[in-house]
């Protein structure tokens, strides 16, 4: 008798200690990734003789023209106006074609649905790589290379997939109760999609921000679809500064570029994660 | 045929394809036609607009079999889908159990989410600081603390590989958390309770109760890892060549692919055989799923 409890408190502190050890590496790679990001943005603001000679020193001075550097070096102006053109207008345009598109796929309960649905989710596995060859000379045939509405009518294909992909998840969670009384009442299909439009609102919010995120961050079809200077995003602007860093060595230009890329996305993050992660599971877990 | 839908919704077809066509034209054309023309290219050798593509069957696919640079990307990308994803489910799992107990849990998970969002060039410049061999803040860090034996070139060719997967399972094991932990929380707290009154063991518990009640959002993630696994690029190809031409050491079958086909500072325009690694990849990707689909399926436990 005696043994079996002393087992079992043995046992205990066992576990309560395997816990304990759990959580510590939880937090240490949570601290870790904290870490790392505090660096960049606090070496945003040193001097580029000295940010790599005392690693963990505080800023002494405040180098904001590092980031008047970073502007140059991102060509900011120009980028960023077109990446909010072709990450916005593929983003909207998307949404525009995915909705519609899942809500029919989801609820209008005719036959080929469940083919089509499968259809669509397997854009999800096509690589990049398996369409942009053909893709670029596809564009290029009508003049669309070189061109943001070339590049935005490409974000929609890759991002259609996905998007529909999210949203009939949102649509097969909403009861039938509401279209039936809409159906009863004599409400016409686009009547119907216009009252359960609103009510897949945090979808719609979600799926948008998991898109655009996404096509703020894409280079790989901007870098090979567009090639003029005033054509680029700020995507391809980064990955330009960081390849020129090996002639300009001007680090803290870098880290300031990062940061700037960096802060509509940590604003839009603090504000909008539990949606963009909880929008991302529904697919998965519905 | 006979028709079994409910009265309101027959004849739905036609409705419903003018809500569909939009969506699938575009699907169509920028994502399906583009892989089929891919498929295509890859039996032909072609350097691209002003040259005509000429039909040479199987030659790209014989000069992969034959190559070394092919079969280190086709290893390489195997590295990621076997060991990264081994890591990536290992760390997914074990978060996932501790932080149910744990009360920072959603501040926690939205922290190991953040690399999921950050432009992959911006995360190779931190993996890139993190792990340069002089100055970098790892080795910076171990001198600091007393453990110079433990410093490396973590950039250096036998290493560089290691510590690009050590990225991608840092960056992706916030993603794979989010997934199943999901699947984790619709499991009824009664069900642990039960457990716990019978005695079960940690153990017990995760292969009785959590896994068989979270197999089908299993089924997913495996899935979308393998996807995953296979297409990520843009982290590989920013951090392996520093912003340039990433060297031969970190190449996978797409940073080959962009490599031979489209390059950027001496492109060779390769185009056939470009297309051809992009056949293998989307191969890989569908007979991979398909066996995980294959391999996963069971009856799903209703609760």
């Amino acid at each position: 008798m005696q043994t079996i409890v002393r087992l079992s408190l043995s046992q205990r502190i066992g576990r309560l200690f395997g816990r304990l050890t759990g959580r510590l590496f939880v937090w240490v790679w949570v601290f870790f990734s904290l870490a790392m990001l505090a660096w960049l943005i606090l070496a945003a603001f040193k001097r580029n003789n000295t940010v790599f000679r005392n690693l963990w020193a505080l800023p002494d001075s405040n180098e904001a023209h590092n980031f008047q550097d970073a502007w140059d070096l991102l060509n900011l102006t120009r980028t960023t106006l077109n990446s909010i053109l072709t990450v916005g207008g593929g983003t909207a345009l998307t949404m525009a074609v995915a909705a519609p598109a899942a809500y029919a796929l989801t609820r209008m309960g005719f036959r080929g649905a469940s083919p089509l649905t499968s259809l669509f989710a397997l854009g999800i596995g096509v690589p990049v790589h398996a369409i942009i060859i053909p893709l670029f000379v596809g564009l290029s045939e009508v003049n669309l290379t070189n061109n943001l509405w070339g590049l935005t009518l490409a974000y929609m294909g890759v991002s259609i997939p996905f998007a529909v992909f999210l949203m009939t998840g949102f649509f097969r969670s909403l009861p039938s109760e509401l279209e039936e009384a809409a159906v009863m009442e004599g409400a016409g299909p686009l009547r119907v999609f216009s009252v359960m439009l609103p009510l897949v609102r945090p979808g719609m919010v979600a799926s948008s921000l998991i898109v655009a995120v996404g096509l703020w961050n894409e280079f790989l079809l901007a870098l090979v679809l567009t090639y003029d200077e005033s054509k680029r995003t700020i995507g391809v602007g980064l990955l330009n500064t960081f390849g020129a860093m090996r002639y300009t060595s001007n680090w803290v230009g870098l880290f300031a570029s990062v940061v700037i890329m960096l802060t509509p996305l940590i604003i839009l993050y603090t504000w909008m994660s539990r949606r963009i992660i909880e929008g991302l599971t529904v697919g998965a877990t519905k | 045929m006979k028709d079994v839908s409910p009265p309101h919704l027959r004849h739905n077809g036609r409705r419903a394809s003018a809500f569909i066509a939009p969506a699938l034209a575009i699907y169509l054309t920028i994502i399906m036609a583009p892989t089929v023309a891919t498929v295509w290219i890859s039996f032909t050798e072609w350097r691209g607009i002003g040259d005509s593509p000429e039909f040479v069957g199987l030659d790209n696919y014989r000069h992969l079999l034959r190559s070394d640079t092919f079969w280190g990307s086709f290893n390489r990308t195997m590295a990621i889908l076997v060991a990264g994803g081994l890591a990536v489910f290992f760390f997914s799992f074990l978060f996932t159990m501790l932080l149910r107990e744990m009360r920072a849990k959603k501040f926690i998970r939205a922290v190991l989410f953040f690399p999921n969002i950050v432009p992959p060039v911006a995360l190779a410049i931190a993996w890139g600081v993190l792990l340069a061999p002089r100055n970098g803040l790892l080795n910076g860090f171990l001198e600091t603390v007393g453990l110079d034996f433990a410093t490396r070139t973590w950039l250096a060719p036998d290493l560089i590989f290691r510590s690009v997967i050590a990225g991608l399972v840092w960056i992706y094991t916030g993603f794979f958390i989010t997934i199943i932990m999901a699947g984790v929380d619709r499991i009824p707290k009664h069900f642990y309770e039960a457990a716990d009154l019978e005695g079960a063991t940690p153990r017990q518990k995760l292969f009785k109760v959590t896994l068989p009640l979270t197999w089908d959002v299993l089924s997913v993630a495996a899935v979308l890892w393998v996807i995953t696994a296979i297409k990520t690029f843009e982290f590989i190809y920013a951090f392996g060549g520093s912003g340039t031409d990433p060297s031969i050491s970190t190449w996978t079958l797409p940073v080959q692919v962009y490599a031979v086909a489209l390059g950027n500072r001496s492109p060779i325009f390769a185009l056939g055989q470009g297309s051809a690694i992009a056949t293998v990849m989307v191969v890989l990707v569908g007979v991979l799923v398909i066996l995980i689909r294959r391999i996963m399926r069971r009856k799903v436990v209703e609760f």
